[in-house]
């Protein structure tokens, strides 16, 4: 236990400033603007327990240049507390489950592509670019329709925690993208990450304006991406 | 409070001794399987935990007779060290169900086990496994797919869900590792099977719309995971399909289809990290991923969004006492899956270990949660249940004090 609270102490600056916290509310915040929200909903209890989830993942994300912190999220986990209050409004609101199933194949099909390139589902995983051609292919295609399939994953809502949810899955995907700039160029690992964010929010605007097809096609070649690295490693 | 009727009380009593002795049994058998009788009577952890889900199932159950039977048989099939006793054990166990599948089921179990022991140079357990063969296999495998309700996925008349009959069709699976280990083929076609039954059941569950329904398809889904998990054949799948089974017995000892707070709902559909819920979903996608199956981690993950989708769908009526009790129970188990993996999941795999690959562990994380380590002893998946519940706490906490400060709340 005492190991806990010393690394809670050690990690204050992740979880209040930098990637979780203050910087965390405001980017959840610009985001939201880049997606056409306007004014927030005022905070109300609901509201604040919906955002926890998301806050914390945020808050353990490997991203650069934030302190180590010993106790990492995996893939599973992150995805499961970002889409929380996506989770609780579709119970809420009884969405049809094959509309669900339509927005999310994307998703999954891109997590089965990072995945199978990285060999884990530890998020520090995504962070190491992988050896073979294969896997680099499977590696960003799966970044791709990661950030492709975001906005129907998570629609603009007008409260904070499904800005924080959309922040998170985009953290997500740029992690992969980060570890591929980091692998083409020299640059600090801070620049590559606000590099790697800048593709992915232009990656999102124009995925806002294309047709669904599009996230599709991302997600098949992300796939047949996949199908090789399975056929390399069997 | 009402009190529980008089005809009531013998079957109780029956679930609490069972339990109680799994409980107690497990204290005993922590570094080694206890053996007697000259091998006739084998308890090791599968024993206990079966005897333990067993013992708290018959409290989720309209008193009969053959729940009693049923818990009888159960208990000398997963005690004995004898094929024939295990055979005749399982067999009764699904005679007595009140539908003519589980009874076939039951036909084909004591026919598997009865053909490894003919086959066998030993009705032994641990002596039998020159008796393992295909067809006792194929047997096992469609008996227990039957009793965790396959069928039911293939007709428009969904049955009721028998939670002894399932647990005695994984019990028996499980108890094959004793027996010898497996082939590649029978490890794919466990895990086709299991996937298939969780993933159609857990998209009933998702779509259908009666409360009692969901939650059916919902337990059958699990059980799907739970055969899943066990076809990864390593410590980390036993250790899977143990917390499954464990969630399915909290489920239906809160039967949150009769009414539950929301809390209560939330803490028992799997989808707040640090439950016993979502650590049972975490270590079957972890324990596939450990396996090198990622096409299956993926697929046993979204079968578990499924699920948390389904039972968040039907949360209702009024508080229950149970559900509460059984929501806390789960929540204080999943932040305590460090010492339940020490003290309950480690025994069960250890036991089994002859027949299992080295594909895949669950080990605990501290006290913060739990890891999934692959055959090189690589960490693939991460489980912080506690650390992310305290860091949660510490965020409420903050963020709380600030509305508070701000006005906003």
């Amino acid at each position: 236990m005492s190991d806990l609270l010393g690394t809670f102490g050690q990690g204050w600056p992740r979880l209040l400033l930098y990637p979780g916290g203050l910087s965390a509310v405001l980017a959840a915040l610009l985001l939201a603007r880049v997606r056409g929200i306007r004014q927030m909903e005022p905070l109300t209890a609901p509201r604040l327990i919906d955002l926890l989830p998301p806050l914390s993942a945020i808050a353990l994300l490997p991203l650069a240049p934030a302190a180590a912190f010993a106790y990492s999220l995996d893939l599973l986990t992150a995805v499961t507390l970002l889409l929380w209050p996506e989770l609780r409004r579709a119970a809420a609101e009884r969405c049809d489950p094959n509309q669900l199933a339509a927005q999310y194949l994307p998703t999954f099909l891109a997590a089965l592509a990072l995945v199978s390139a990285a060999g884990t589902f530890e998020l520090s995983g995504l962070l190491r670019w992988p050896p073979s051609p294969m896997r680099q292919a499977a590696f960003l295609l799966g970044a791709g329709a990661w950030i492709v399939a975001i906005p129907r994953l998570a629609p603009p809502q007008p409260h904070l925690a499904a800005a924080c949810s959309a922040l998170g899955l985009m953290l997500v995907g740029i992690l992969p993208l980060s570890a591929a700039i980091n692998t083409i160029t020299v640059a600090p690992a801070w620049l590559s990450v606000a590099a790697a964010m800048a593709i992915a929010l232009a990656g999102i605007a124009a995925s806002c304006r294309l047709p669904v097809q599009w996230g599709y096609g991302w997600a098949i070649a992300a796939l047949v991406a996949t199908s090789g690295v399975l056929l390399d490693s069997g | 409070m009402r009190s529980l009727p008089s005809n009531h009380v013998p079957y109780r009593l029956a679930g609490a001794i069972a339990a109680l002795s799994g409980s107690g049994m497990l204290l005993r058998i922590q570094r080694q399987p206890f053996t007697t009788l000259q091998g006739f009577i084998v308890i090791d952890g599968l024993s206990c935990l079966v005897l333990i889900t067993a013992g708290l199932l018959m409290f989720t159950m309209p008193a009969h007779w053959r729940r009693l039977g049923q818990l009888a048989a159960l208990g000398i099939a997963i005690l004995s060290g004898h094929l024939a006793g295990i055979a005749m054990g399982l067999l009764v166990t699904l005679i007595v169900s009140e539908r003519w599948r589980e009874r076939g089921a039951g036909l084909a179990l004591a026919a598997g086990y009865g053909l490894i022991g003919w086959l066998a140079s030993s009705w032994h357990v641990n002596a039998s496994g020159d008796g393992l063969n295909s067809l006792s296999f194929i047997l096992l495998l469609a008996g227990t797919a039957i009793a965790a309700g396959i069928l039911d996925l293939t007709t428009s008349k969904r049955g009721p869900f028998e939670p002894l009959a399932t647990l005695a069709g994984i019990a028996a699976v499980l108890r094959l590792f004793s027996v010898g280990s497996w082939n590649l083929g029978w490890q794919l076609a466990m895990l086709l099977v299991g996937g298939m039954l969780a993933i159609s059941t857990a998209w009933r569950a998702a779509t259908a719309t009666e409360p009692l329904e969901t939650e059916e398809w919902l337990q059958r889904s699990l059980s799907g995971l739970a055969l899943t998990a066990t076809g990864c054949a390593s410590p980390a799948g036993v250790a899977a399909a143990g917390l499954l089974l464990l969630q399915l017995t909290f489920r239906r000892l809160a039967q949150p289809t009769a009414g539950t707070a929301a809390w209560a709902g939330w803490l028992l559909a799997g989808a707040v990290p640090g439950t016993l819920g979502f650590v049972a979903f975490w270590s079957a996608s972890a324990a596939a991923m450990a396996a090198g199956v990622p096409v299956l981690a993926i697929v046993v993950w979204a079968t578990a969004l499924l699920c948390m989708l389904a039972a968040s769908r039907h949360m209702q009526g009024p508080g229950r006492w149970s559900s509460a009790a059984s929501a806390l129970a789960g929540l204080v188990l999943g932040l305590a899956a460090p010492a339940l993996a020490r003290w309950l999941l480690r025994p069960l795999s250890d036991h089994l270990q002859g027949g299992l690959t080295p594909y895949g562990t669950i080990e605990p994380w501290g006290w913060a949660g739990l890891l999934a380590l692959d055959s090189g002893a690589r960490t693939v998946a991460t489980a912080p249940g506690l650390a992310l519940s305290a860091l949660m706490g510490l965020f409420g906490a903050l963020v709380w004090l600030i509305s508070r400060w701000r006005g906003w709340v």
